[in-house]
């Protein structure tokens, strides 16, 4: 019997376990680790796509739970969060079944369960609608690709995977507009993607840390499923253009939002967004390869996400659990109150700091060998179309940048200085348990990031199902190598070269410092020592979120470059708002007019289809 | 590879890192009294002796300062106390990646210039964090001055390695390097382009790191000396080795060319030390950055733009 059959049954005796830990009042880790096994030795066996027939599904369609590739990989990954951060298991479930599911019918229901289901439940009304319109776009695309593909006659629409990719060879050009839109109107709420951002942050903000780590994997799957593997065979022209304009667009608002963000976790919510949005740009630049049948470039854009991937979600985990964690030992989430936590927290600080090391794409390892990939890509993209490739570059570089210069203002605001609260200054360190769960959390980002190579080879099936063409040669396992051969990074090498080089600097520099350190009060630029009313110091001889950001924005703002100094600020608010209130209107019009524009679209796909 | 190979490559890779280290500082001070010349010495030719001493004096500090009480302010971290010598090491690597006066080194196969330009940046990020460690108002907002500055740079340098992309085909050194032996003129024009595109952006991008260093003090305050002559040194390298390849001898397979390319390093070197000296003047005044930035911009877009003109007419 084949290995993935058997994986699957018992993904799906796991599944069950899963619920019945919760019905048990039981810790689900254990059962969702056994889950994330299971994942792996399918990805080990190169999981070929088994299927499980169920009675779900319309007529003539093939019902069916199945597992490939890119369900293997989505599920370990799920099971990976759910296993070190307790997971809600209705949601886990529900999430489970969208990457498990083989039918359209099936996929959507799910994935609608989902979204229904993930925390915090009591929304406020822009996230809540968000919420609807995401689980809306959902159903939309899964019934319009399943529209697409009903043969010519047909009554009801086909809903198996198999037979949807037969169908949709060709899209009307109806179909091609509405497809991404609506695939993007679901994913992009829980990717944090611009302008429908609000829901992302208020998942990472206030809801377990959990939530948004499976509500990313649930919006990639989903980005992936519908957009690449069942209508990536024959991508309109600008579907590439659109997803690549839109990563950018998502990634450079966040990283701003990242550098402007008053609380802990509003700007990690942000910072996470920024990956999502680079990893949108892969999935854009992907489909624009496949368009231009460019299949070693459309094989390095989809593994620069799958290398993305895992940083963006357990150390991104990791880094969400750490805030947390923080915000409650120091009784403030606002930034303006955290500060000197390595001091009193050095262990979770140092666990912060690789966190930060990976998710700012600092070299040699962690997030930075997706990073290369990416701009490699990006590079290859300059040969087809140079100017869009030129712009998308510089931006990709410039919030690529700024999330950087985001990620050291968190860093310096919260970890160092001096302590701005009572409760900041006795915030005690986070338990050895936590800190054991979130060093694991960073062991299997570090070393994708170390072997890069073996990640890939790992994950081949993934590649073969979603980027047609791929070339048979495995990847190298200890370096990534760009399909022309322009160039190598060898992240391991790399990280020995560094290794090196700081175990000799800090031999010879304790050599050559003969005497030993000494401690004096620091100097506050002629200030008054700080009255008994103000046992911290005075806020104004320290540096705040507030000072760190009108540094960057007087330095690179509107002085750096001409055109932008003759823009008004309120010109510029209202040109940054102007997407937002357009995505407001967008959502009141569903929320009113919701049936009309349904039937609306159902009339125009009919019309479309009998012409 | 054989035996002999590895050990002549090793030997190689040696001599270039002790060059490297000992070259650096005098780098700096060459610029310092490049700069200095016209203050000094108005209306006197600038004497040998004064070139020696000024050569000399680098180290003469860096062992003084090296020598002194090492002293941190009293809520000072670990992070600020292992900043300057993480940053020293990692623009050691960055710079025993970049090739100074040979070609075929055992680690040109991971000389890739986006991984150069990254650590490069991340020496810089260590030490902005190491400057904002005791939270004081006055140096973290000195300190975030440097990266901020650099921001505007950024357009010109992604497009300068985008230019350089596109005339050579990668953008390992190797590639870059070995690109020059042959092909098209255009080619050639646009990858000397992006080669000032960077250079101007490195420039723009560097010049501003003084606030990082204004609460460091003995050995702490050396080794920034070091870092940020280490990281000069690496960018001239880097420059002056895509704008002349050939100067650059090989490992491989005569060391006998060895002197040569030793000889036209000093030249390079010496030749950016002075470059850098005389421009330090200019660089101090407000606006010149900025207009350093959309220089190299506007490079860095003329080097695609020439290749694609090259295209079309093909």
């Amino acid at each position: 019997m084949d290995v993935s059959l058997l994986v699957l049954v018992g993904l799906l005796l796991v599944l069950m376990g899963v619920l019945a830990a919760k019905a048990m009042r039981r810790r689900a880790g254990i059962v969702a680790g056994v889950g994330a096994s299971l994942c792996a030795l399918a990805l080990l066996a190169g999981a070929r796509g088994a299927a499980l027939p169920v009675p779900i599904g319309l007529a003539g369609g093939g019902g069916a739970l199945q597992l490939d590739g890119l369900s293997a990989l989505f599920l370990f990954l799920s099971f990976l969060v759910a296993a070190f951060a307790e997971a809600e298991p209705l949601c886990l479930v529900a999430t489970c079944l969208a990457m498990l599911a083989g039918d359209l019918v099936l996929l959507a229901a799910a994935a609608a369960l989902a979204l229904l289901a993930l925390p915090p439940q009591g929304l406020g009304r822009r996230p809540g609608r968000l919420r609807t319109m995401a689980a809306g776009g959902l159903v939309g695309a899964c019934a319009l690709l399943g529209g697409v593909a009903a043969p010519a006659g047909a009554l009801l629409p086909e809903t198996g995977f198999s037979l949807v990719r037969d169908g949709v060879a060709t899209l009307g050009r109806e179909a091609a507009v509405l497809l991404p839109v609506l695939v993007l109107l679901g994913v992009a709420p829980l990717l944090g993607l611009w302008p429908l951002a609000a829901w992302h942050r208020r998942l990472c903000g206030t809801a377990p840390p959990w939530a948004a780590a499976l509500a990313s994997l649930l919006g990639l799957f989903l980005l992936l499923r519908l957009l690449l593997g069942l209508a990536g065979s024959a991508p309109a022209a600008g579907w590439g253009y659109g997803l690549a304009a839109l990563g950018i667009a998502s990634a450079l608002a966040a990283a701003v939002g990242a550098l402007r963000a008053q609380t802990l976790r509003g700007a990690v919510a942000r910072l996470l967004a920024v990956q999502n949005g680079l990893a949108v740009l892969g999935v854009g630049i992907c489909l624009l390869a496949r368009t231009d049948d460019l299949p070693g470039l459309a094989a390095a854009a989809l593994d620069a996400v799958l290398l993305l991937l895992p940083t963006q979600v357990l150390a991104g985990l990791a880094m969400l659990t750490l805030a947390a964690g923080m915000e409650e030992e120091a009784g403030a989430s606002l930034l303006a109150r955290l500060g000197g936590l390595v001091q009193s927290m050095p262990r979770a600080t140092a666990l912060a700091a690789v966190a930060v090391a990976m998710l700012a794409f600092l070299p040699p390892v962690g997030g930075f060998p997706a990073l290369w990939l990416l701009l490699q890509s990006t590079l290859a993209v300059a040969r087809v179309a140079p100017v869009p490739a030129l712009l998308a570059m510089v931006a990709a570089a410039v919030a690529v940048a700024l999330s950087g210069l985001a990620w050291v203002r968190l860093v310096a605001v919260a970890g160092l200085g001096r302590p701005r609260t009572p409760r900041g200054a006795a915030a005690q360190e986070i338990g050895g348990r936590l800190g054991r769960t979130v060093a694991a959390m960073l062991v299997l980002p570090g070393l994708i990031g170390l072997l890069p190579g073996v990640w890939l080879r790992l994950l081949r099936s993934v590649g073969a199902g979603l980027a047609a063409g791929v070339d048979a040669d495995p990847p190298p396992l200890l370096h990534l190598v760009v399909p022309g051969g322009g160039a190598t990074l060898s992240p391991l090498a790399l990280a020995v070269l560094l290794l090196v080089a700081i175990g000799g600097c800090l031999l010879l520099g304790r050599r050559l410092a003969v005497r030993p350190e000494r401690r004096a009060p620091a100097w506050q630029q002629g200030s008054a020592p700080p009255p008994p009313w103000l046992p911290f110091g005075d806020p104004l001889t320290q540096i705040g979120p507030a000072t760190l950001v009108r540094m960057v924005g007087r330095q690179a703002g509107p002085a750096g470059w001409p055109g932008l100094s003759r823009m008004r600020p309120r010109r510029l608010r209202a040109m940054l708002a102007a997407p937002e209130a357009v995505g407001a209107w967008l959502l009141a019009a569903l929320r009113r007019h919701g049936a009309v524009l349904a039937l609306a679209l159902l009339a125009g796909l009919l019309a479309s289809r009998g012409a | 590879m054989t035996l002999a190979e590895l050990l002549l490559g090793v030997a190689a890779l040696l001599l270039h890192l002790a060059l490297s280290v000992a070259a650096a500082p005098m780098l700096g001070a060459l610029a310092d009294w490049v700069a200095a010349m016209p203050a000094d010495r108005p209306r006197s030719r600038p004497s040998r002796a004064g070139l020696m001493a000024a050569l000399r004096r680098p180290w003469q500090r860096l062992a003084w300062l090296m020598a002194k009480e090492p002293v941190l302010a009293e809520n000072a971290s670990a992070v600020g106390g292992m900043a300057p010598i993480l940053a020293v090491a990692v623009t050691l690597a960055a710079a025993a990646l970049v090739p100074s006066f040979l070609r075929g080194m055992p680690t040109g196969g991971l000389a890739d210039l986006p991984a150069i330009l990254a650590l490069l940046g991340l020496a810089n990020l260590i030490l902005l964090l190491g400057s904002l460690d005791i939270g004081a108002a006055g140096p973290g907002l000195a300190a975030m001055a440097a990266p901020s500055a650099a921001l505007p740079a950024l357009p010109g340098l992604v497009l300068a390695v985008a230019g350089l992309w596109l005339a050579s085909g990668g953008t390992g050194l190797e590639i870059l390097l070995a690109a020059h032996d042959g092909g098209a003129p255009g080619r050639s024009v646009a990858r000397l382009l992006a080669t000032v595109a960077l250079g101007l952006a490195a420039l723009a991008a560097g010049s501003g790191e003084d606030g990082l260093s204004r609460e460091l003090a003995g050995p702490d305050l050396a080794l920034f000396g070091l870092q940020s002559d280490l990281r000069r040194l690496a960018w001239i390298e880097l420059v002056t080795a895509l704008a002349w390849p050939g100067s650059l001898a090989t490992v491989h397979p005569n060391p006998l060319y060895w002197p040569l390319g030793l000889l036209l390093w000093a030249v390079r070197v010496t030749a950016g030390g002075v470059m850098l000296g005389a421009v330090r003047g200019w660089l101090a005044v407000p606006g010149a950055r900025r207009q350093l930035a959309r220089a190299s911009a506007a490079f860095g877009v003329l080097a695609p733009l020439l290749l694609l003109a090259g295209r079309a007419a093909e």
